[in-house]
């Protein structure tokens, strides 16, 4: 049980110390003193520093995940629930280094304009399914429901669209209230495809001296801040739904919850369109 | 001579080549590990094992590389190669495709991936 509390505590570390970096980045500014490969702008060697970086983390987290997830899957002997429960915590921490790692390399492409996909014709509806079939709910007592139609195709890369579902359902669970609910629902409508995803709000703290006037105001503007940079994960979602040339936003409050909208024009829209400035600007 | 498939597993991680390797025999292959691309590429034509599993970033020649060669000799020009990288851009994907491999796999992979793809290539149970 040592090794497993040993192994989370370095998770956390890595995460930790991932979030430094990119706050140190994101505040240095001027010329770089030193050049990688090719880089002319702070944005360009950010960009750069950051393939490398990502590079190097998932090689390690390929050997973490890959044994945590044969341990869970039992081929290295059975487990007690206590244990299956600490593995599974763990495996939860790795998952969310290489979703930071991630979503670091997304907003640094974004910013330094490299960010572009080779978009295809995809139905988004099996990949809304997913992400609410997958949502990570084993230790949290929330539920998901759906409401979606049978199809809905736009042009976006698949393994990007995947991935931005699964991580705003996750974010959804994640941030629900316990015992609370989850909603993703998807509609067409005016060439665009809309898809929702609502959580259900989380009780206010109760804080001596603070006024619940004060309190809900910081968490309301908390929430109108969160698709404008107040967190990575909404920042590379963001990213990705402006390369596939739709948008991103945030509405709610602390008591009702918090619903993110995604709308990305639809296979047949005429506004739809590469950004120009994207458009086979894929740095590699 | 066992009628198992042999497959050949390239990575200077030693850690990655152990957990490949594990799964790869929870899936009845034999498991033939080596740590940079050249002895991969001398493995490969010696043996004609029925996959190699080729990591991109290997010393001495890397995963295309040895790919590309792999297609150039009529030894091994149709031997089925997976690809492992630990890049997150798009570009390595087509740069596998290019040199020729069947398919490849983003480190940090499941293990039901790996095994979904190995199967795939080999038609090897479990």
């Amino acid at each position: 049980m040592s090794e497993l509390k040993r192994l989370e505590d370095e998770v956390q570390e890595q995460i930790e110390a991932l979030e430094r970096l990119r706050e140190r980045l994101a505040s240095a500014g001027g010329e770089p003193r030193t050049a990688i490969a090719g880089a002319t702008s702070h944005a360009d060697l950010e960009g750069e520093f950051l393939e490398l970086l990502s590079h190097e983390v998932r090689t390690p987290l390929t050997s973490t995940i890959g044994y945590l997830d044969l341990m869970l899957a039992g081929d290295a002997g059975e487990l007690t629930g206590e244990q299956q429960h600490c593995v599974a915590v763990a495996r939860r921490g790795a998952s969310r280094v290489l979703q930071l790692i991630t979503d670091l390399v997304v907003v640094a492409r974004s910013e330094a304009g490299w960010l572009s996909f080779a978009p295809q014709m995809v139905d988004l509806v099996p990949i809304v399914a997913e992400a609410a079939e997958i949502a990570d709910t084993s230790t949290v007592d929330v539920s998901v429901d759906t409401d979606l139609p049978s199809a809905v195709e736009v042009p976006a890369d698949p393994d990007a669209l995947r991935h931005l579902m699964i991580s705003l359902v996750g974010r959804a669970v994640r941030q629900a209230r316990p015992g609370g609910e989850v909603e993703v629902r998807l509609t067409r409508t005016g060439g665009q495809a809309l898809t929702e995803i609502e959580h259900s709000g989380r009780p206010l703290p109760h804080s001596e001296g603070a006024a619940l006037s004060d309190i809900m105001a910081r968490e309301a503007r908390a929430v109108a801040d969160a698709v404008e940079g107040g967190g990575l994960e909404l920042a590379s979602a963001k990213a990705v739904v402006e390369a596939f040339g739709g948008r991103l936003w945030g509405a709610g409050d602390p008591y009702d919850g918090t619903r993110l909208s995604v709308e990305i024009p639809t296979a047949d829209s005429e506004e739809w369109s590469v950004p120009a400035n994207r458009a086979g600007a894929d740095h590699e | 001579m066992s009628d198992r498939p042999t497959v050949l597993v390239a990575d200077d991680d030693a850690d990655i080549c152990e957990l490949v390797a594990f799964r790869l025999r929870r899936m009845s292959c034999e498991a033939v590990v080596v740590n940079d691309g050249a002895e991969a590429l001398r493995m490969a034509t010696e043996l004609r094992p029925d996959l190699a599993i080729l990591d991109v970033m290997m010393p001495e020649h890397d995963g295309f590389e040895v790919t590309r060669r792999l297609r150039a000799q009529d030894r091994t020009a149709d031997l089925p190669v997976l690809l492992l990288t630990a890049r997150s851009s798009d570009s390595d994907v087509e740069e596998a495709f290019a040199a020729g491999a069947n398919d490849y796999v983003r480190k940090p992979f499941s293990p039901q991936e790996l095994t979904a793809r190995v199967r795939a290539l080999v038609g090897a149970d479990r």
